[in-house]
């Protein structure tokens, strides 16, 4: 009986032996201390070892340090208990590369001692398993940075619409930070204009599609930076139940694209706005001659239809003389010099009509072939009438100027000679025959002689003044101060004026006639001198200074002034405000002074208080500042 | 009659040649003074022509007063004559005109003229004036000989 059962036993162990040499996994018996007392042939296949290297072998010193302290902790509670127990950790085989195991790990203890008689191992290799673990993890960890870090915004939207999730670059575009977008409904952001794509809308757009995807261009409304416009892409994502789960949101900024577009048509419509309603006649033709496009001015101005002129070669009459020239020119075009520009006649209802044309080249941009002519032209027939009614103006008024000028020289000439009688023999007269005449003819004498010597001065005046008129301005950079200073030198270097306190403040460098500029100050100088003698003491000062950011000169004295109501007058011909015993003078200086700024492009007027005195200001163009002081 | 001619005044104005000769002659600048009315006489007297054939050419001449605007032939004509002249290029010739255009100025000097005057409208100031040309280049000047 006893046999029998050691016989059963037996068997039984042959079986398990059987079981543990064929099976697949490594089955192995270890003693309290973990020393291998079995092992499976397995062992070879999963760790290079035969099973006899192993027996009597502490498998702790194959276990990858890293994991062997938590393998231990687990190893000491698992003798605690009874049942299985599973490790996870890395083993090295033979060629000490490190592969995964899964240990069950069962403790066999003695029946009635309970103690424990040896432990019981099945091992998996799970190496295939951990790979497949952190290849999961790894691209998890890439689709979120894939996410964060992409260049266009990406969200995951829920169910109901509401941000779950935002990258960086969402954020931006949206202008606000992670925590104000999450839980924030995607709709939210979306420009009230774009009503019609609502979020249920864009669900069922998506539920309807075959990718379950939906793709639009739409305008978002951002606080930072107004209007937004983007393409919004959305997939929804399913679980394996094939319930929704969340949708993928993608959203491209394209709001630089959008203007850029815009601007384009905006200038393409702007072109073609100009060519169509430009009054100038506008062609493109090829370099055969064949016309490829005609504006509305052009079919207008010939008479015919965009669809007659377009594909013809078709000409006007033009006589061949210009007919040659305009050969000659289009064929001198090169992209060095492209455009051409001529006037030649064409003839239209058996009448000349002159034309402007300007001709430019087409060129290839790579190849620098020449593609076509682009011509815009006008008819000039009327300009080329004025033109020729603008020379025989100038000529007239050339004839009338030298009219003019032997008028002046005639005045000069012919007037004087009988002042000089008058004058020389009414002295004449009161010297020969001073003892026949009694006081009253002398008296008379002198009357003839002042008013002699009066109208001599009305005359040179005048001349002057037409002299200035007729002059043409000649340009010259010079200091005006030195001027200025030179002037009152001239007027004081005799002795006179010595009473005049002068002040001149320093005055710009400029570029005018300097010649009329001398004049001009003279004018006022001598103006000021005279119309401040009776002063105490007499005060000028010359400066200039900014009204309005113009730069302004000014001469002031402390005269006699005038009274403004006469203003208008001081520039005039012959216009006097002073009575002539008071102060000397024709009338014609300051008229002078006025002439000479006006031909020199600038302003002049004056200030006056009676009895305080006056100031002349007068401006010269901005352009004829050569130096600032 | 010529002869002993210290200044001939080309002057088509009668007053003011009465005026010039009077001034010239009231200073005591010179007494032996001819006068010719025009452009024409004035040459016919210089070159012995026309009514002047008899005379001999003028070589006591120490001046020659002009003026610009003369009848038939004008001053400035009269002058270029002169100054191509090797017998009279060097008698000096004062331009002594109503005219003070800047073209008549510079045409005179071009052509050779000695001094050019503007006639002063006052008479005081037109004695003066005469009166030291005369000084000048009848009693200070000194000829070639």
């Amino acid at each position: 009986m006893k046999s029998s059962l050691q016989e059963g036993e037996n068997d039984g162990r042959l079986i398990y032996r059987l079981l543990a040499d064929n099976s697949n996994d490594l089955i192995s018996r270890h003693t309290i201390t973990g020393e291998c007392s079995y092992v499976s042939p397995r062992c070879f296949h999963l760790l290079g070892y035969r099973p006899e290297e192993m027996v009597g072998k502490m498998p702790c010193d194959l276990v990858h340090p890293d994991d062997l302290p938590s393998l231990k902790t687990k190893f000491d509670i698992a003798h605690q208990n009874e049942g299985y127990t599973t490790f996870v950790y890395r083993i090295r085989r033979k060629d000490h590369e490190f592969i995964w195991f899964k240990t069950l790990n069962k403790v066999i203890r003695d029946a009635k001692t309970h103690e424990i008689k040896e432990i019981l191992c099945v091992s998996k290799d799970i190496s295939k398993n951990k790979k497949y673990e952190t290849d999961i993890i790894e691209s998890e960890a890439r689709f979120r940075r894939a996410f964060e870090f992409a260049p266009i915004g990406m969200a995951l939207v829920d169910i109901q619409g509401r941000l779950i999730r935002v990258n960086r670059s969402l954020c931006k575009m949206l202008s606000a930070n992670k925590d104000e977008l999450i839980e924030e409904m995607l709709y939210n952001f979306v420009h009230p204009e774009e009503g019609h794509l609502s979020f249920a809308a864009i669900q069922q757009h998506i539920e309807q599609s075959e990718q379950k995807h939906y793709q639009t261009e739409l305008r978002l409304l951002t606080q930072k930076q107004g209007v937004v416009s983007a393409i919004l892409s959305m997939s929804l994502v399913k679980n394996r139940e094939n319930a929704p789960l969340h949708y993928i949101c993608h959203l491209q900024n394209i709001t630089k694209r959008k203007q850029t577009e815009e601007a384009l048509l905006n200038s393409e419509r702007l072109y073609r706005a100009i060519v169509q309603t430009e009054t100038e006649l506008v062609c493109r033709f090829t370099t055969d001659g064949q016309l490829t496009f005609v504006n509305d001015a052009y079919c207008h101005y010939f008479k015919k239809t965009c669809d007659e002129l377009v594909g013809t070669t078709l000409l006007p009459p033009i006589p061949e003389e210009d007919r040659n020239k305009i050969e000659k020119a289009v064929k001198s075009i090169t992209p060095e010099n492209e455009i051409v520009n001529l006037d030649f006649r064409i003839v239209l209802n058996q009448e000349i009509h002159w034309h402007n044309w300007s001709f430019c080249g087409i060129f290839d941009q790579n190849s620098g072939q020449l593609m076509s002519y682009q011509a815009v032209g006008r008819d000039i027939t009327r300009n080329k009438r004025n033109e020729q009614q603008l020379i025989k103006k100038t000529q007239e008024l050339e004839t009338a100027n030298k009219e003019m000028e032997s008028f002046s020289y005639s005045v000069s000439h012919d007037l004087r000679a009988p002042l000089r009688s008058i004058d020389g023999f009414s002295k004449i007269l009161a010297e020969d025959y001073a003892e026949v005449l009694d006081e009253e003819g002398k008296r008379l004498l002198g009357i003839i002689s002042d008013n002699s010597k009066q109208m001599a001065e009305l005359i040179d005046d005048l001349l002057a003044f037409s002299r200035v008129s007729r002059k043409e301005v000649e340009k010259n950079t010079f200091d005006m101060s030195e001027l200025v200073k030179e002037i009152i030198h001239d007027f004081t270097r005799l002795g006179e004026h010595t009473e005049s306190q002068i002040t001149v403040y320093p005055l710009n460098h400029i570029k005018s006639d300097m010649a009329m500029l001398k004049q001009l100050w003279i004018n006022l100088i001598s103006n000021a001198l005279k119309f401040s003698k009776n002063s105490c003491p007499p005060t000028i000062e010359i400066g200039q200074k900014y009204i309005n950011g113009t730069c302004t000169y000014y001469i002031k004295d402390n005269g006699v002034g005038f009274d403004m109501r006469y203003a208008h007058k001081v520039f005039g011909v012959f216009q006097r405000l002073h009575r002539k015993e008071e102060f000397a003078g024709t009338g014609v200086g300051l008229a002078i002074v006025h002439r000479i700024v006006t031909k020199n492009k600038g302003k002049i007027w004056v200030e006056s208080v009676p009895n305080e005195g006056t100031q002349f200001y007068f401006t010269l163009p901005p352009e004829s500042i050569v130096k600032q002081v | 009659m010529n002869t002993g001619t210290d200044i001939l005044l080309v002057e088509d104005s009668i007053n003011d040649a009465e005026l010039t000769i009077r001034a010239l002659k009231r200073k005591n600048v010179c007494n032996k003074i001819h006068h010719v009315l025009d452009g024409e006489e004035a040459l016919d007297f210089i070159f012995s022509r026309g009514a002047y054939t008899e005379q001999p050419f003028p070589a006591s001449l120490k001046l020659i007063l002009l003026d610009i605007k003369l009848p038939k032939i004008d001053g400035l004509e009269v002058l270029k004559v002169l100054k191509a002249h090797d017998k009279t290029k060097l008698i000096p010739v004062v331009m002594l005109t109503s005219s003070n255009q800047e073209p008549d100025i510079a045409e005179s000097y071009k052509s050779g003229a000695n001094s050019y005057i503007v006639k002063p409208v006052a008479f005081d100031k037109f004695v003066e004036a005469v009166v030291d040309v005369g000084m000048y280049w009848v009693i200070r000047n000194q000829p070639t000989q």
